[in-house]
């Protein structure tokens, strides 16, 4: 049965996609701001010669979608807002089965991508309504809903749950 | 029962085990689950050590600001700062928070980093003004390497306590879930073993089930059988007393039955039991011998009873003890006997006496006095004449085969002496039979005084009587009895008031001398007999060899008679009856010759009375019948065959049907046939006589009374049967000239046939004379030589051609 969460991650997932797919013919537009992502590897869509890279506002054109859950990091539930990582993949054209999510400090680590359209993750912009710092796991955050499932409540996707991410490699 | 209660206690127990067990296994899933996840949370060893290292970047970074052209600007500074800022956010809230406040040293390291690190930023924010800064931050900085490595160590130490405390409480855990499954496992196997152990006890109590079933099955069939038993015994019972209702029935019937039998038999029953003690005795028993049934009750004593029965036949004491001798000598006998027995008040009973096989008695007793007395009635009738009491021919053969054996022995002759009456018939026939009967008693008495006692007289019917002369020894003493015998009857009889005179004649033969068997010599007498009357009556003659010669020659003539027919020696002459108004030819006579073969012709004279004596004359009349009807078919129409019947033809029983089998085998009209009878006829039996002749009538032929004036010449004969003609015998007709008697006869004749309607013939009108006289008198017809003597068959046509001027149609044959 879905739960009213699941619905709304459900509309919020096609509303993503509509307004995605006309960006995701290839024509992806330079960022005009501060660049937040760059992501390279194997992916179809580039605007920065082999990289896709994205400023805040052209992440958010990709849909966003929250996640409350409990984290190990802080106390208490916590409200996530970011764009899906399977409509990132989209946006890119993804072609590889792994994600390597490297943080600004130099932390990386390694995503299936499967895991995108099993657990639904997020790259959060936003912490209880406000942009992520870099003081504070800004400016990009892979946020699982751990408490949707026990299973994602393990080092496994804690160690996935990668913060001050700037660069995606798809592999 | 108990056990059972056991096994649900337990089951009930185990139950509530498996139930704890299920809860709590969930529980310490629970809470593996929150150990696991314990072990699994976040490594704060990894943050320290990574709060180190970004820490030494910073340092490093910092330090590289120092180095002009390194490239490093501040911006990058203070990135590194914003990521020992987000670490340490890290450090001091969340988990680590919880190992950093366990420990006062690790609490004054993060507080001195916070402090470094907030000490850092304003040092940052003015590190292109003031170069210096890089120096003062590489000492505020360098010393928190240290402290940070001091705290990754024990945030270390404090993570593997931590595993190892995860670990232990797994392995409780797993010890405590280890334990609870060998209960589990040894529950189950409890159970099963509960199961197993139930499962016998079902299957046992199921067995014992089957057992009690199959015992009830068994049961069932025994009580079924039983209960066949029961019926099928039920059902023979009902039969065996259907059976004895039936023979108690059968019993009553016979009993009954046997009661009518014992009361309607008509013989007296006496049953007597060994013990010599009346079983049963019927009414009829009682009835016999005066008896009441009071006195004759079953268990009388035998001895009792018979001598209530002297009393009852009023024998006398004598006879009464007689009677019980004779009683106990039967009974002693032992064996079946029947016997007579008078009893002095002149009863006879016949008596059988049968002995039973249990030394009893039955005897029945007939009252049989009035059949012995019938039956020597019958015995006297058998040997007695009715009429005169005498002797009959039988029984007084019988006493001549006694004489017979008598004189066989030499002891004495005797004679047989036969007799009859002569004239006798004319008394019977004029005085009536009365007279005679009472005449043939005289005549009895007379013959018995005439001899002697222990001769004996009898009557043989008729008025044949025969003597038996017994003791003879001297054949003179016949004569003398002969003679008298002849003497005495001739004796007039006063009979009934009238004098009646007859004579005898006897014929006397003697013993040996003229035969040695009863029947020879009883032969032999009536043959002298015969001579007697032959010798013209009122006579006695003895047996001569010479009559018997002339019995053989009269022998021949009836054996020859019998082949007379097949031989074809018979043969019929026609003497023509005219009639005198037109002297025409009105019919024949046919009369019968026998041509013998060796004697010639002989006279019917001679042998028809012999025919009449031997019977033959039934088949000889029968071929007369015959063939004169076949004969006049040849004559003229109206030209009538006569033919004469005798007196023994109507005797015969078959006469009408021969004489209408005659007229149809020839197709004779039996209107032109007509039968002569004479009176002999009519005087035997004129009842009978009559009687056939109506019948003979009714066929349609015509009677004619032949001979009429030679016998008794009575008119009631005339008035007996309406005779169509009357022939006036030729012993008038011959004297007419002579005799005015015989004139007179006649004419009153004549004149009786033309009063009567009847036709009447002159026999024997031998001349002119004659003829006329008898025309004179109204005679319808006559017969004659005058006018013809009887002629052969061939010579018909010719006789026929000269009076009636026609041809016969054939005279063949």
């Amino acid at each position: 049965m879905l739960s009213r969460r699941d619905f709304g991650l459900v509309l919020a997932a096609a509303g993503g996609m509509g307004l995605s797919l006309p960006a995701s013919a290839g024509d992806l537009k330079a960022p005009q701001e501060k660049i937040v992502l760059t992501v390279n590897g194997k992916i179809g869509v580039t605007n920065v010669d082999d990289t896709a890279q994205f400023d805040r506002g052209m992440l958010e054109k990709l849909g966003m979608t929250t996640i409350e859950t409990t984290t190990p990091w802080y106390s208490g539930t916590m409200k996530f807002e970011g764009i899906p990582m399977e409509s990132l993949m989209k946006a890119i054209g993804a072609k590889g089965d792994r994600l390597v999510a490297v943080a600004l400090n130099d932390y990386s680590t390694e995503i299936p991508i499967e895991d995108f359209a099993k657990y639904k993750p997020i790259l959060a912009l936003k912490r209880n309504g406000e942009y992520m710092p870099v003081k504070d796991k800004g400016p990009l955050f892979i946020v699982y809903p751990y408490d949707s499932d026990p299973e994602l409540k393990s080092q496994k996707f804690y160690s996935r749950s990668a913060w001050q991410v700037a660069r995606l490699t798809v592999k | 029962m108990k056990l059972l209660r056991v096994f649900q206690f337990l089951a009930v127990a185990l139950m509530a085990f498996f139930l704890f067990a299920a809860v709590y296994t969930s529980s310490l899933i629970g809470e593996r689950q929150q150990t696991i996840q314990k072990s699994a949370r976040y490594n704060i060893a990894w943050l320290a050590a990574q709060a180190s290292v970004e820490v030494a970047r910073l340092v490093q970074v910092v330090n590289a600001f120092g180095v002009p052209k390194s490239g490093v600007d501040q911006e990058e500074v203070q990135l590194r700062l914003d990521i020992v800022q987000s670490r340490m956010k890290l450090i001091k809230g969340g988990e680590f928070n919880d190992f950093v406040s366990q420990d006062r040293e690790r609490q004054e390291i993060v507080e001195e980093l916070t402090q470094t690190i907030e000490a850092a930023q304003p040092l940052i924010d003015a590190l292109d003004k003031q170069p210096e800064n890089v120096l003062r931050l590489m000492r505020m900085l360098t010393p928190l390497d240290k402290r940070l490595s001091r705290l990754a160590a024990a945030a270390n130490v404090f993570g593997g306590d931590r595993v190892d405390e995860d670990q232990h409480a797994l392995l409780r855990l797993h010890w405590t879930f280890s334990i609870l499954m060998l209960g589990i496992i040894a529950c189950g196997m409890a159970l099963m073993a509960m199961m197993f152990w139930n499962f016998k006890v079902l299957k046992r109590t199921n067995g014992e089930l089957k057992e009690l079933a199959a015992n009830l099955e068994a049961t069932k069939i025994d009580l079924e059988t039983a209960n066949q038993g029961t019926q099928t015994a039920n059902a023979e019972l009902n039969l065996h007393n259907q059976i004895l209702k039936l023979r108690d029935a059968e019993l009553r019937t016979q009993n009954l039955r046997f009661d009518a039998a014992l009361n309607n038999m008509s013989h007296g029953l006496c049953m007597v039991g060994a013990d010599s003690k009346l079983i049963v005795c019927n009414q009829q028993f009682r009835e016999l011998f005066y008896l009441d049934a009071e006195t004759v009750r079953p268990g009388t004593a035998l001895n009792a009873l018979l001598v209530r029965i002297g009393i009852a036949l009023k024998l006398g004491d004598e006879a009464t003890l007689e009677l019980l001798r004779e009683q106990e000598a039967l009974v002693s006998n032992r064996s079946a006997s029947s016997f007579t027995r008078e009893y002095a008040d002149g009863r006879i009973f016949a008596i059988y006496h049968q002995p039973m096989v249990d030394g009893g008695w039955v005897a029945t007793y007939e009252d049989i006095t009035e059949r012995k007395r019938t039956e020597e009635q019958i015995a006297h009738m058998a040997h007695h004449d009715a009429l005169t009491g005498l002797p009959n021919r039988a029984f007084f053969l019988k006493h001549l085969e006694d004489a017979l054996t008598k004189a066989r022995r030499g002891d004495a002759g005797c004679a047989v002496l036969c007799l009859d009456l002569d004239r006798f018939k004319a008394v019977n026939d004029t005085l009536g039979h009365p007279v005679g009967d009472l005449l043939l008693k005289a005549v009895s008495a007379r013959l018995k005084a005439a001899v002697d006692k222990g001769d004996v007289v009898a009557r043989f019917g008729g008025d044949e009587f025969a003597i038996l002369k017994n003791d003879l020894s001297d054949p003179t003493v016949l004569h003398v009895l002969g003679a008298r015998l002849v003497k005495d009857i001739s004796t007039p009889f006063q009979l009934d008031g009238n004098e009646v005179s007859v004579g005898t004649s006897v014929g006397i033969a003697i013993g040996f001398q003229d035969g040695a068997s009863s029947e020879q010599l009883l032969k032999n007498a009536d043959l002298a007999l015969y001579h007697s009357k032959e010798e013209g009556r009122g006579a006695y003659h003895f047996f001569e060899a010479r009559m018997d010669a002339k019995l053989q020659a009269r022998r021949l003539v009836e054996v020859d008679l019998k082949r007379a027919i097949p031989n074809n020696e018979l043969e019929l002459h026609f003497q023509p009856l005219v009639t005198l108004s037109n002297t025409r030819i009105s019919g024949f006579e046919a009369l019968i010759r026998w041509r013998h073969s060796e004697r010639g012709m002989i006279s019917p004279g001679e042998f028809i009375p012999i025919a009449e004596e031997v019977g033959l004359i039934v088949p000889i009349g029968e071929w007369v019948l015959r063939r004169a009807c076949a004969e006049a078919l040849n004559w003229p129409q109206g030209i009538k065959i006569a033919v004469n019947l005798s007196a023994v033809q109507f005797r015969d029983r078959n006469l009408v049907g021969t004489v209408r089998s005659a007229l149809e085998q020839t197709g004779l009209e039996p209107g032109r046939l007509e039968l002569e009878i004479t009176e002999t006829a009519l005087v035997q039996d004129m009842d009978f006589t009559v009687e056939v002749l109506h019948q003979l009538r009714a066929l349609g032929v015509r009677i004619s009374l032949d001979d009429f004036g030679t016998g008794y010449s009575s008119l009631s004969y005339l008035r007996s049967f309406p005779f169509d003609k009357i022939k006036i015998d030729q012993s008038f007709v011959r004297e007419l000239g002579n005799r005015p008697d015989c004139l007179a006869i006649v004419r009153s004749v004549a004149s009786l046939g033309h009063m009567l309607g009847m036709t009447t013939t002159a026999e024997g009108v031998e001349t002119e004379e004659v003829l006329n006289m008898i025309r004179e008198m109204g005679c319808s017809e006559v017969q004659g030589y005058f006018y013809s003597r009887p002629v052969r068959r061939d010579d018909l046509g010719a006789l026929i051609q000269k009076f009636n001027g026609t041809v016969p149609a054939t005279t063949a044959a």
